[in-house]
């Protein structure tokens, strides 16, 4: 599960540079995910950014020692 | 200004606040334009003052759940304190709404944002309010369970309450009223349910206007100063007020009054705009 938390976080974190550089073609789905620039919103960086965030409090929770 | 006083009544009474800022502007005739940058900067104006005053009326309660929330981060693992798992079912409960809001609203809005769909969503709305309490007076006669207090919810059953919050991104589904049934659903009790229900819109609600702030500073944009700090003050009031006495009246009522008033509002709608009584 430390794998999957990981991942998660890469992607979050590459989803929130997408969507702050938007460098796709607008389409139905870039749209909605945030990665084209027709509509440029702070929205989408900053919902990815906290997924990440999380990712890496779910990291965290599970590499720290249990209470004794 | 009653655009203001709408918006923090309809915000929280469980009888879509989106629907409404569809429907009385044409029901009134006020010919406004809601795609209108101006319009939509003075909307979020006003859901700032309604997020203002849901944090200043759980204040408390929003102190001890920052608290718990950084002690457990800071420790790196639970404990059995009430407030840390309140945190915690706060943050996945969002999670659903964040992520299906930020992807899907825009669309969702511009798909079903007319009159006509946003009455017969109201009706729906109305109908889910009336089955809910329904199935959940009838659970509580087979089985006999005792309802059991927010914290003694299970990480699925929060997050299967901010999904249920999701519905509404469609105009006409009340937030509070889709989140107060899921939490009815899991044995929750009215004023519980609908105490969590407020507190899951919160960070909602106010993260979704405060990233929408430098939209008030768009060329183009007209929003006077003293519009928008009136504007924000009496959403504010009137949410205040709204959250007040929803939070006594779920202590011994339900929401069968509201699924009426949905159903009737959706209904009158519906006749007038469908027979374009009112284009």
């Amino acid at each position: 599960m430390k794998a999957l938390a990981i991942v998660l976080a890469v992607v979050f974190v590459g989803c929130a540079i997408l969507s702050i550089a938007h460098p796709l073609e607008p389409s139905t789905v870039t749209r909605a995910l945030g990665f084209s620039s027709d509509k440029a919103h702070a929205k989408h960086p900053f919902l990815y950014f906290v997924l990440a965030v999380l990712s890496l409090i779910w990291l965290r929770f599970q590499s720290a020692q249990p209470a004794r | 200004m009653l655009l203001a006083a709408l918006q923090g009544v309809s915000e929280l009474f469980p009888i879509s606040s989106l629907g409404h800022t569809v429907l009385i502007p044409r029901l009134l005739q006020w010919h406004v334009d809601e795609g209108d940058d101006s319009f939509l900067a003075f909307v979020v104006v006003l859901h700032l003052g309604t997020a203002i005053a849901l944090l200043v009326y759980y204040r408390a309660t929003w102190v001890r759940i920052v608290r718990a929330f950084a002690a457990s981060i800071a420790r790196g693992r639970f404990d059995d304190s009430r407030d840390e798992k309140l945190a915690w079912l706060l943050v996945v409960g969002t999670i659903p709404v964040g992520i299906l809001g930020v992807l899907f609203q825009a669309s969702v809005k511009s798909l079903f944002a007319s009159p006509i769909p946003v009455a017969i969503f109201l009706m729906l709305n109305a109908l889910v309010m009336f089955a809910g309490e329904a199935l959940r007076r009838r659970q509580s006669a087979q089985s006999g369970r005792e309802a059991k207090p927010i914290e003694r919810l299970t990480w699925l059953q929060s997050a299967g309450i901010g999904v249920a919050q999701s519905l509404a991104l469609l105009p006409g589904i009340s937030r509070s009223g889709a989140s107060i049934i899921a939490g009815l659903m899991v044995d929750l009790d009215h004023e519980d349910a609908a105490t969590y229900s407020f507190l899951l819109a919160t960070p909602v609600i106010l993260l979704a206007s405060v990233l929408e702030i430098p939209d008030l500073f768009k060329p183009g944009v007209v929003v006077g100063p003293v519009e928008a700090i009136a504007g924000c003050v009496l959403a504010g009031l009137t949410a205040y007020a709204s959250v007040a006495f929803l939070t006594r009246y779920f202590q011994h009522n339900d929401l069968r009054p509201f699924g009426w008033y949905c159903l009737l509002a959706g209904a009158t709608a519906l006749v007038l705009f469908s027979t374009k009584v009112i284009a």
